[in-house]
């Protein structure tokens, strides 16, 4: 998931020309996005900043793959709550292999 | 060894995807079978299972409360023309699969919320509460 875009950052951050290497949507921040900043230094600093400003600093290719990342995990995290919700219900590998006449 | 199991949502993935089609059930039960062989460890190296990245604390926190190992993990060892992904929880000596998914049908899916529900990017994290 992780990629690296040249952008230009005036008048956002105090760097210009940063290298900007996105990590993930921070689904504890509501609308929010975390991103590396790679300094020319090479000091690396993580800034939280909007929705917005992240598809604009990355790019709408950039944004849609993490938005679709997002969306893989929000099936997992939904997989998980569906599991304890109904009561942690299984069914073996054994039985299921009966159910299917195997 | 593991003891492999199965959610109801597993259970119904797995049916839904190989309904009428032999050649998918016998691809997905026989990576459940390999299951039950896997070394862990060596399989992470091997990168034929990952551990899920990037999952709300809540939903770990959860797992852990139960006794789970605290790690969400994916089993990626799938043709490439059949890239199906099993996700998988651990207790002991027990893996219990919680969802199946097929990556193409998941990007398709994803792609029809995108262009013809909503107008933007911004819609969706919305409406899915992103």
């Amino acid at each position: 998931m992780e990629r690296t875009e040249k952008i230009e950052t005036s008048g956002v951050f105090s760097i210009k020309e940063a290298r900007v290497r996105f990590t993930e949507i921070n689904r504890d921040v509501a609308k929010k996005g975390s991103i590396v900043i790679l300094t020319n230094r090479g000091t690396p600093s993580t800034a939280i900043v909007s929705m917005k400003l992240l598809r604009k600093l990355i790019g709408d290719k950039a944004f849609k793959e993490i938005l679709f990342k997002q969306f893989y995990l929000k099936q997992v995290e939904d997989s998980i709550n569906n599991f304890f919700d109904s009561n942690e219900e299984t069914i073996s590998l054994d039985e299921l292999k009966k159910k299917l006449g195997r | 060894m593991f003891k492999v199991k199965l959610s109801k949502l597993a259970e119904k993935n797995l049916r839904d995807f190989s309904d009428k089609n032999k050649e998918i059930e016998d691809l997905l039960i026989s990576k459940l079978e390999d299951l039950q062989n896997i070394d862990s460890q060596s399989a992470l190296k091997s990168r034929k299972v990952g551990i899920v990245e990037g999952l709300p604390q809540k939903a770990l926190k959860r797992l852990k409360e139960r006794n789970f190992d605290e790690h969400v993990y994916e089993y990626r060892d799938f043709p490439k023309s059949k890239p199906f992904r099993m996700v998988f929880i651990i207790r002991e000596d027990t893996i219990i699969v919680i969802l199946i998914v097929h990556h193409q049908q998941m990007k398709e899916r994803f792609n029809n919320l995108v262009s013809k529900k909503l107008t933007s990017y911004l819609d969706l994290m919305d409406e899915n509460s992103f």
